[in-house]
């Protein structure tokens, strides 16, 4: 009896370690839709940031879910699966550059140029700008449209 | 005064020349590409940043690596983690010169056959580069595009002893940028 028993709780075991490996590996990325931010921070503020010291900042945010709140300062379509917002003040060649999430691209239809929004996204880091022709970028990958305001 | 007139249509089109230099974009592609027996592994990053001038050659790109995104979540914290060490180098970079930059007629449309050399820096690790790309020329718009092959081991990039047969030791890249003029 008590083999059994033991029997049991072990293919228990391996069949609970074989579904979380199998789901594990076969996990895609989470819609950010699900995904809380774990900081809230205007297009200017975390641009300062980056600008000041980008060490410390990369320590902060890289990698993380930010929702960012800014100017759409352009909308780059740049293929069918692709778009990028560019969020930031006119008057300076930096900005925040938010691609897209593809499966919510039909966000765009309502979006203009001008307008305030927070885009929900994960930095995937700054791009320096070395030329001083270009402007520095922080840029944001997998975003939604948190909200229009 | 047709002198100050032909003065200023000259000067106006070397500016006009002058801006048509230099290209660039910030939304170009990188795709990689491994085939291994267990499983390929495919990533694409779609904000790298290039830029070309069509005068000196001089072309560079950049691009960060916690930008490609891969269609397998765990594919993709492996390679942040254990392959490119994303948090320690969060930056991949090629500065480079088109050798042939003299074959390329800006003005008008075709397919150019390029050949690149120049230093590809990431994971830390800075090596010469030699690739062969295209730079097209279509109703004024301006693309450039380049496939290549880089050794992981090249960049000390470690493939754990576990996978090492499942996982290739060479890496393809595609390039492709769609430019548009840089005005100053």
């Amino acid at each position: 009896m008590k083999k059994r028993n033991i029997l049991i709780a072990i293919a228990f075991i391996t069949t609970c370690a074989a579904v979380y490996g199998f789901i594990e590996y076969n996990r895609v990325a989470k819609d950010l839709i699900y995904v809380k931010a774990k900081f809230t921070v205007s297009a200017e503020a975390i641009m300062e940031s980056f600008a000041k010291d980008e060490l410390k900042a990369n320590k902060q945010y890289l990698g993380r879910v930010v929702a960012v709140s800014g100017n759409i300062r352009a909308i780059e379509a740049t293929d069918k699966n692709n778009s990028i917002l560019v969020l930031g003040d006119e008057t300076s060649l930096s900005s925040v550059r938010c691609s897209l999430d593809s499966t919510h691209m039909n966000v765009l239809q309502n979006l203009h140029t001008g307008e305030k929004v927070t885009v929900k996204g994960i930095i995937t880091g700054y791009n320096a700008d070395e030329t001083g022709l270009l402007g520095s970028d922080i840029q944001m990958n997998r975003c939604i449209i948190n909200s229009k305001k | 005064m047709k002198k100050v007139l032909f003065t200023a249509a000259l000067f106006l089109a070397t500016v006009a020349l002058q801006a048509q230099e230099k290209y660039f974009t910030k939304s170009g592609n990188i795709k990689f590409f491994s085939k291994a027996p267990l499983e390929n592994i495919e990533a694409v990053n779609r904000s790298v940043t290039c830029v070309l001038d069509t005068k000196t050659g001089d072309i560079q790109f950049a691009v960060l690596m916690k930008g490609f995104e891969f269609v397998k979540a765990l594919m993709q914290d492996h390679f942040n983690e254990n392959y490119v060490e994303s948090d320690k180098f969060p930056k991949g970079e090629f500065k480079g010169q088109i050798e042939n930059i003299s074959s390329l007629n800006i003005t008008q449309d075709g397919a150019y056959p390029v050949n690149v050399a120049g230093q590809l820096t990431m994971h830390g690790i800075t090596k010469d580069v030699k690739a062969d790309g295209k730079i097209i020329v279509q109703n004024g718009k301006v693309s450039a595009s380049s496939d290549f092959a880089i050794l992981l081991s090249d960049y000390d990039i470690k493939i754990p002893s576990l996978v090492e047969n499942n996982i290739s030791k060479t890496i393809n890249i595609n390039v492709n940028c769609a430019l548009e003029t840089l005005n100053k």
